[in-house]
């Protein structure tokens, strides 16, 4: 266990190595971006309402406040409190169908496109309501990626892959582009493995790749949040390993939320876990505090193996 | 126990028998499908072969000249009725190409986007209602497509649009489009839906609009499918037969500088001719071992050939990942040395057969990648942020995406709406109108139905009312004593008095008085002289001179005016003809004395049927159309401009002029004393047999046509399907057999329908039952709808879980028994669609009929021979009535009547299929 938590180490410092290296590039991109697009998600109103966050406003990017929500007359989410921190990795575990996907596409409104859904509560990013009617979804969207449960390339090449947000976004420069998608894709450790075939089909990397390259997709529209939907249930080990690699990598720069099965992988790369169960959040806190030290029975319960 | 051992092992030899026995009648019945399709393309291309191999110039035995097929690509004149004959078919294929090509202009855009409407923009369970919806009006018959073409746009597009004629490839390919857009949503949302949710999630977190997604994702990724949907309609375009033959003008015309886009842009409203209305049109005009039939049967050929190399094409763009993965390369090695291994003769043929069509696959594979390179890069490259990217501009493109898209639906049903409603409205007034007297007289004359003694009480009332009418047109009749000759000529002919009735001629000819009384004086000479009885025609003379001389006899040829070329004989002729008819016309009151006359055709006995027919006809008589010229300043010379005047006015100044007037204002005043109109509810109407021409009476005759036609057709047909597709899911796997067969069914469905026609001719009519009868035709539709019969009862048998099979097959039966007690059964349902689908197919084709069975009129077929007399159908007397017939123009709500019934039909059997389909995903959702 020491062991690997070692191996690790020394991985993530070797990203953090190489990230430090294309940092000026990704800026300038950054760059780019900022002043095409201010940081407000919302669309200037004259009546914009901000809401901090109640305890530590600073500190935290989204913060539930008695959220809730249903797909037609049923409930899936129950009226949830919690805030994600800002530069963290959080998880969200319990037994499957207890709504941890459905919370997690809350927050960047991926709900919308599944006919009668409705919400009540609040879900704040950066001191906005993401369920304001004056949201900008597009925006909001962008600034807040996401990774999907299987892999999901589109039927096109790798560059067009990673290079489809920023073009949608109005990056039309070749180099601009070429930038893009070669700091993109080496911040999701798979430039060495495509950079002589970018105009290969997507589909035909592996499994592993290809969620890969799903991350460099998000990554490439620069977002503050990654929310990561259980990203290695369909991989095999190995790719796992890699992509769990990745995700402490990408804690730097970016506020993860990653729902797992895995409870080990929950241990291995989060700073914070919150357990839900049926719609409820029974108990979010330090990973370290969860896993070792549970205050609710029922956690002791799912992590130690006896129900779930 | 030992004795219960042996019984049991031969049981399962037994067993074993009969299963190899049932394995094999499954593989021999469906290879008959195999054999079919061969069937087709060898006997079209054995009867095309004397026109294939003809030599120009070989008639005079000394010159040999080139080929036949050089001239077919070479020249674009197609006069197979010269001398020499000339068998251009450039302009024929011009034809087919302009009109399919126009109609995926208008078609492939709307249906594409229609297709997104389902699968992108509106709420799944929307999509779940409308998609069978969608997929009906595919299965309207084209007939009633080419009648609305011929019927209302055509005269819409001379109308307001000035083109000389409304049958042109405009008119034609909006048709077309409106048929294929269908068949294109269909495939097409198939396609779409069917890349699943995941990538267009994808796609929307990254900030994607829903046009964005839908253009730079959802097209990609469905690409294949798409292009396959082009591609089927296409096919549909160009197997089509009844529209074109009917809408686009057929004359084979092409423009000289077909290249120029202007001048093909200027041909549009020209008339053209596809290969498939060459053969509808010209088949019945040939003797059958000519060259010019043998020409068509070459035409039907390419026909074949197009299509099977466009299904080849979609075979491969749809399977094209397939296609190239290694499965395929071991599959077919596997399937080549099971045959070589089994060291059976027949097997090694099959695989030396397989082994050349192979190779001929692989060559229009190679060709055909050409063709299709571009269509896939075209999806592939759709420049992504073609639009300024300002997030304003995005919603903008996304909501004008959207309107567009959703408009196109709308074009989709109101196309559809725009066809059926007219048809739908003038054909309900077949049953449900306002019957004259004379309506009820016919039907108890024609059909003893109704009160006998009230009906002939009305009658004699109405006729007194008329009588008025008829005396008028006495008095004046001087003016056009034609009927006077006829009666006389009858009459003579009865007592053979030819001199007299000579006489009687020369003084109804006579056009003045002295002129009329010479003959008069004639006639009373004959009579002297012969002393005889008084001859009738003796009375009619006297009775005529009585009118005659008053009347200023020469005023007859006299025109009506300097500009007209109408006589005042000719213009009092239609006023009688408008009252009274004559043959091939309507009238509104019908002859006066009925009873001697049983002998002459209805349209002439009886008056208006309908009340509106009544009023239509009373109002040609007010008011006549005529051709005036106009000078024209711009084009410096006359033209004839249409005018409508009062018909009186034709009369003015002329003694006969207050008759006249009178005459029509004592009609209009009267005539519901004379008709007695009143609503009824004529549901005889699809049982009653009709009069020549649909003039009076029902459709029963067509409708019963029909019903055996396509149920004779599905019997021949069922066993056949279900067996095939039974051996395609249960005995078969994925060997290159099977992939064979799908081949051929996927072939036979595409092939089109003029050439099953073609196909029925040479071998059915001319090989088994020698004449066109019901029993050709059934045979023919049965092999048509083949292919729908096998792929409903192929899904429907899949369906079945494989749990019930397992079950069957654990407790120890065989898997034949398995199939009949168990597959079969729980398939029954989904079976059941197939039929009913197939019924409906088979009642809306007319092409495959023109040649094997049809006739456009005649009564109910009967009798011990039933199955090989030829009988009317609902969809070939709707073509024929739609072209041509100037009694079916007289009668329009008959005409619309039959369309209606026919698609009423059809659409019936659909519905009834689409419920069939929805109860069975209830039962299978387990609710
Ligand atoms: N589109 C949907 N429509 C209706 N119910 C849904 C839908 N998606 C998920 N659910 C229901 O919501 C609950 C939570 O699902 P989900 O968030 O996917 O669970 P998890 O990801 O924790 O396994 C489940 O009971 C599931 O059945
Ligand atoms: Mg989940």
């Amino acid at each position: 266990m020491l062991q690997k938590l070692q191996m690790n180490n020394i991985i993530t410092k070797k990203f953090q190595q190489e990230l430090g290296r294309i940092q000026c590039s990704n800026n300038m991109t950054k760059m780019i971006h900022d002043n095409k697009n201010s940081s407000d998600v919302r669309q200037d109103h004259p009546f914009s309402e901000t809401f901090p966050c109640p305890q530590q406003s600073r500190k935290s990017i989204i913060c539930a406040e008695n959220f809730s929500l249903w797909y037609g007359g049923k409930q899936a989410v129950n009226n949830i409190s919690m805030e994600i921190e800002t530069g963290k990795v959080t998880a969200i575990i319990g037994p499957s169908g207890c709504g941890k996907s459905s919370f997690l596409r809350c927050i960047n409104r991926m709900n919308d496109l599944i006919p009668n859904t409705r919400v009540s509560g609040r879900l704040i990013f950066e001191e906005q309501n993401v369920y304001d009617k004056r949201i900008d979804l597009v925006s909001l969207r962008r600034r807040i990626g996401m990774v999907f449960q299987r892999p999901n390339p589109f039927p096109k090449t790798i560059f067009d892959n990673v290079a489809y947000g920023p073009r949608l976004h109005g990056i039309r420069n070749k180099t601009q582009l070429n930038e893009i998608v070669e700091t993109c894709l080496k911040s999701a450790a798979l430039w060495e493995e495509v950079k002589e075939s970018l105009s290969r089909s997507a589909l035909a990397l592996s499994g592993g790749q290809q969620q890969r390259l799903c991350i460099a997709r998000a990554l490439a529209t620069q977002p503050d949040v990654l929310l990561m939907d259980e990203p290695c249930s369909a991989l095999d080990p190995i790719a796992t390993g890699k992509i769990e690699e990745l995700i402490v990598a990408l804690k730097e720069k970016y506020t993860i939320v990653i729902v797992t099965h895995n409870m080990q992988q929950a241990a291995r790369i989060s700073d914070q876990t919150a357990f839900f169960c049926l719609g409820e959040l029974i108990e979010f806190a330090e990973t370290n505090k969860i896993f070792t030290v549970p205050s609710n029975p029922q956690t002791e319960a799912y992590i130690t193996g006896r129900f779930g | 126990m030992r004795g219960y051992f042996m019984r049991n092992q031969f049981r399962y030899k037994l067993k074993q028998i009969k299963n190899f026995i049932a394995f094999q009648l499954f593989a021999r019945l469906a290879n008959v499908v195999m054999l079919i399709v061969l069937a087709v393309f060898g006997f079209i291309f054995y009867r095309s072969l004397p026109f294939l191999t003809h030599k120009i110039g070989d008639g005079d035995g000394n010159t040999v000249g080139f080929s036949q097929i050089i001239e077919v690509f070479t020249s674009g004149h197609w006069f197979p009725n010269a001398d020499p004959p000339v068998f251009g078919m450039l302009s024929l294929f011009y034809g087919s190409f302009i009109v399919t090509a126009m109609a995926m202009l208008f078609a492939v855009p709307i249906g594409i986007l229609s297709s997104v409407v389902l699968s992108d923009i509106v709420p799944f369970r929307v999509r779940q209602t409308l998609k069978p919806f969608i997929e009906l009006p595919a299965a309207i018959p084209s007939v009633a497509f080419g009648f609305f073409a011929i019927k209302i746009v055509a005269p819409f597009l001379q109308d307001y649009f000035g083109f000389t004629s409304g049958t042109n490839v405009l008119n034609a390919s909006i048709i077309l489009a409106i048929m294929a857009i269908p068949t294109i949503v269909s495939v097409a949302e198939d396609a779409t839906s069917g890349i699943g949710r995941e990538i267009r999630e994808a796609s929307y977190a990254l900030g994607a609009t829903r046009a964005e997604t839908i253009i730079h994702v959802v097209f990609p990724a469905a690409r294949s499918g798409i292009a396959a949907a082009v591609i089927l309609g296409t096919m549909r375009a160009v197997g089509e037969t009844m529209v074109v033959w009917m809408a686009a003008g057929n004359a084979a015309n092409m423009p000289e500088a077909w290249y120029r886009i202007d001048q093909v842009i200027i041909g549009l409203g020209d008339a053209v001719r596809t290969m498939t209305a060459t053969i509808a049109g010209d088949i019945g005009e040939t003797p059958a071992d000519s060259l010019h039939r043998s020409a068509l049967f070459a035409v039907g050929l390419i026909l074949l050939l197009f299509t099977f190399a466009m299904n080849l094409l979609t075979e491969m763009i749809v399977n094209r990942g397939k296609l190239k993965s290694d499965q395929k390369i071991n599959n077919t090695k596997n399937a080549d040395q099971n045959y070589v291994g089994n060291k059976n003769y027949r097997s090694l043929i099959i695989c030396a057969v397989t082994k050349t069509f192979r190779f001929f696959v692989n060559i229009f594979l190679i060709i055909s990648r050409v063709i299709i390179f571009p269509l896939q890069k075209i999806t592939r490259f759709v420049p992504i942020g073609i639009i300024s990217y300002s997030r304003f501009m995005r919603s903008l493109f996304d909501f004008g995406f959207t309107l567009v898209s959703l408009a196109s639906i709308l074009i989709l049903f109101g196309g559809v709406g725009i066809v059926m409603i007219p048809i739908f409205r003038a054909g309900a007034e077949a049953v449900c109108f306002q019957e004259t007297v004379e309506h009820r007289l016919f039907i108890l004359e024609k059909f003893q139905r109704g009160d006998r003694n009230a009906i002939k009480q009305e009658f004699r009332e109405c006729s007194e009312s008329r009588k008025a009418i008829y005396d008028k047109l006495k008095k004046t009749s001087w003016l056009a004593p034609d009927d006077w000759i006829a009666k006389a000529a009858k009459i003579s002919r009865e007592t053979n008095n030819r001199k007299l009735n000579r006489a009687f001629q020369g003084l109804c000819n006579a056009v003045s008085s002295e002129q009329l009384n010479i003959a008069y004086e004639k006639i009373k000479e004959i009579q002297q002289a012969d002393k005889d009885a008084i001859n009738p025609i003796i009375l009619l003379a006297d009775e005529y001179y009585l009118i005659a001389s008053h009347a200023d006899l020469s005023m007859r040829d006299k025109l009506i005016s300097s500009d007209s070329d109408l006589t005042y004989s000719a213009a009092f002729k239609q006023i009688r003809t408008l009252i009274t008819g004559v043959e091939g016309t309507g009238c509104i009151l019908g002859m006066e004395n009925r009873e001697g006359n049983a002998h002459l055709p209805s349209e002439v006995r009886y008056g208006a049927v309908h009340w509106s027919t009544a009023q239509k006809i009373l109002d040609q008589l007010k008011h006549a159309t005529i051709w005036k010229p106009r000078f024209d300043d711009k084009l410096n010379s006359s033209i004839n401009e249409k005018v409508i005047v009062d018909r009186v006015s034709f009369f003015e100044g002329t003694e006969v002029a207050a008759d006249v007037g009178a005459l029509i204002d004592e009609l209009d005043r009267g005539m519901d004393k004379m008709l007695h109109p009143r609503w009824t509810f004529y549901g005889f109407y699809f049982f009653d047999s009709a009069s020549a021409g649909h003039y009076l009476g029902g459709v029963g005759p067509e409708l019963l046509g029909t019903t055996l036609i396509s149920l004779l057709s599905i019997l021949i047909s069922l066993p056949l399907g279900l067996l095939t597709a039974a051996y395609l899911v249960e005995a078969a796997k994925d060997t290159l057999i099977t992939r064979l067969m799908r081949l051929c069914i996927n072939t036979l469905a595409g092939v089109p329908s003029i050439v099953f026609g073609l196909f029925g001719l040479a071998v059915i009519v001319e090989f088994i039952t020698g004449k066109p009868s019901l029993l050709a035709g059934s045979i023919t539709l049965a092999i048509l709808i083949l292919p729908v019969v096998i792929r409903t009862s192929e899904e429907a048998i899949r369906a079945v879980p494989q749990a019930y099979r397992e079950a069957a097959i654990g407790l120890g039966a065989g898997s034949a028994r398995t199939f009949i007690t168990v597959t079969f059964p729980a398939a029954l349902p989904g079976i059941l669609t197939g039929v009913i689908l197939g019924i409906s197919r088979a009642a809306g084709e007319t092409a495959p009929l023109l040649f094997t069975c049809a006739v456009a009129s005649g009564g109910f077929v009967a009798g011990s021979n039933l199955l090989f007399q030829p009988t009317p159908v609902l969809s070939y007397t709707a073509y024929d009535m739609a072209v041509g017939d100037r009694i079916a123009a007289m009668v329009p709500y008959n005409q619309f009547g039959l369309v209606a019934t026919l698609i009423l039909f059809v659409l019936i059997f659909n519905i009834a299929a689409i419920i069939v389909r929805a109860k069975i995903t209830t039962k299978l959702r387990g609710a």
